[in-house]
């Protein structure tokens, strides 16, 4: 009788003891997910602020185009369209954990991207635009920027692989499910945004 | 004669060797890193003292690259690479600028740490290379490029450059000139003697026998101790790119 009790004492210390690491381990391992998590946050909104600043440099440039090249209308359309598009996208954190709506933004910026690359190549037939400093400062810019965006995007998708495969990477997973911590979207390479458009003068 | 051929030998795989390397992402310990041999002796340890002395004193790190060329990366990739390889800048500060000249595709960028995209914009950035340093360059006077690139990237993060009126080069010029004709008088006689005694050889020899040694820190001088490397800032990939 004695001997059952103390058996049965020794096993709920023993249960209890577990029960203490794996709290304790847990909530290590959700720190550690929640620090990951942080970081794929802070890199996207580094690319949302490059993004915001390509989307807001494009007025301007496409007014300088215009005062020079009204007959490209086409391409001037395509651009503003372009704009336009990634203008009615509603970007959140969500779309983070959200294939669809991901593919939707990168493919609305990929495509403002590639608008704003054709826009440059017609520039070429434009001697007197292409010798303005003010169309050079903003191609300059655009440049910059595009590159920026180029470098925000790597920056990403490299802290969401750490985070992904944090999350993934069992026993872990089991922490990360619990707490709702679930998958976060790559950049796809995609033809025509990984590409700074390259102007020679 | 043997002796010299062997030696020529010895010097042809150590400029082989820098070569190879300066496909990879090269670390940077001097301010100025020349693999091609473009620049003189004089002209580096020049411009490796006007960087110091700005570095001294504004603790703004700018460091030159010039690399024959890029294998299959874009020069914005490779600038990007070699600046967040290196950190240049100041930790926190992120006040580094990155000059990366691929002399034999013509191409080049200034790479802007984070702490200097404020002053040192994009289109000012571009407005240097356009108009400050590419001038030179289709002259093949990559030393006076280099020299008023840089000038105007020190007025820039002061806040002092001004593109459009374009006379701050020749204000400070004088001053570069000073320095290159001090250097001239005294540095000449003491190359020239150090010439004759290691190598007896040809100029473009020589010229590559102090590039790899400024690299490796063979050759002496006031830099092979600075032991300069870059203070850990970062860069977003901002600047600009050119071609001459």
């Amino acid at each position: 009788m004695a001997s059952g009790a103390r058996l049965i004492l020794i096993l709920g210390g023993l249960l209890l003891i577990f029960v203490f690491f794996s709290i304790v381990w847990g909530i290590s391992i959700y720190n550690e997910i929640v620090g990951l998590d942080e970081g794929v946050r802070a890199a996207w909104s580094q690319v949302e602020n490059q993004y915001q600043r390509r989307y807001d440099l494009i007025p301007n440039l496409v007014e300088t185009v215009k005062g020079y090249a009204k007959q490209e209308r086409e391409v001037l359309i395509g651009v503003t369209e372009a704009r336009a598009s990634v203008g009615q996208l509603k970007v959140t954190q969500d779309i983070l954990r959200d294939p669809k709506a991901f593919a939707q933004f990168q493919q609305a910026q990929d495509g403002l991207g590639a608008a704003l690359s054709r826009l440059l190549v017609i520039v070429e037939k434009y001697p007197e635009l292409k010798s303005n400093e003010n169309f050079r400062d903003l191609q300059a810019q655009l440049e910059g920027t595009e590159n920026r965006i180029a470098v925000a995007r790597m920056q990403y998708n490299e802290k969401v692989q750490l985070y992904n495969t944090r999350i993934r990477r069992f026993p872990a997973s089991i922490i990360a499910s619990i707490t709702g911590f679930n998958e976060v979207q790559y950049f796809k390479a995609a033809q025509g945004s990984e590409q700074a458009p390259r102007i020679q003068f | 004669m043997k002796v010299r051929l062997l030696f020529n030998l010895i010097l042809t795989l150590l400029i082989l060797n820098v070569l190879v390397a300066s496909t990879e992402i090269p670390k940077l310990h001097q301010r100025v890193t020349d693999f091609t041999n473009t620049l003189t002796y004089q002209e580096w340890k020049m411009l490796e003292k006007i960087l110091k002395e700005f570095e001294d004193s504004t603790s703004v790190q700018i460091a030159v690259l010039i690399i024959r060329s890029l294998e299959r990366e874009s020069i914005e990739e490779f600038a990007y690479k070699v600046f967040s390889e290196n950190k240049i800048g100041q930790a926190g500060k992120n006040n580094g600028v990155l000059l990366v000249i691929a002399r034999d595709d013509r191409k080049m960028k200034i790479e802007v740490g984070y702490g200097l995209e404020g002053v040192l914009t994009d289109a000012i950035a571009s407005r240097i290379i356009r108009n400050e340093i590419i001038p030179h360059f289709r002259e093949d006077n990559y030393f006076a490029g280099l020299v008023n690139g840089i000038d105007a990237i020190m007025r820039a993060t002061a806040g002092e450059y001004r593109a459009d009126n374009g006379n701050g080069t020749t204000t400070i010029f004088p001053y570069f000139l000073f320095f290159l004709i001090l250097l001239s008088v005294i540095g000449i006689p003491i190359m020239a003697g150090r010439r004759r005694r290691i190598i007896g050889g040809g100029q473009s020899v020589y010229y590559s026998g102090w590039s790899f040694g400024g690299w490796h820190g063979y050759l002496g001088g006031g830099f092979r101790s600075s032991g300069w490397s870059g203070g850990g800032g970062f860069s977003g990939g901002g600047g600009a790119t050119g071609s001459w």
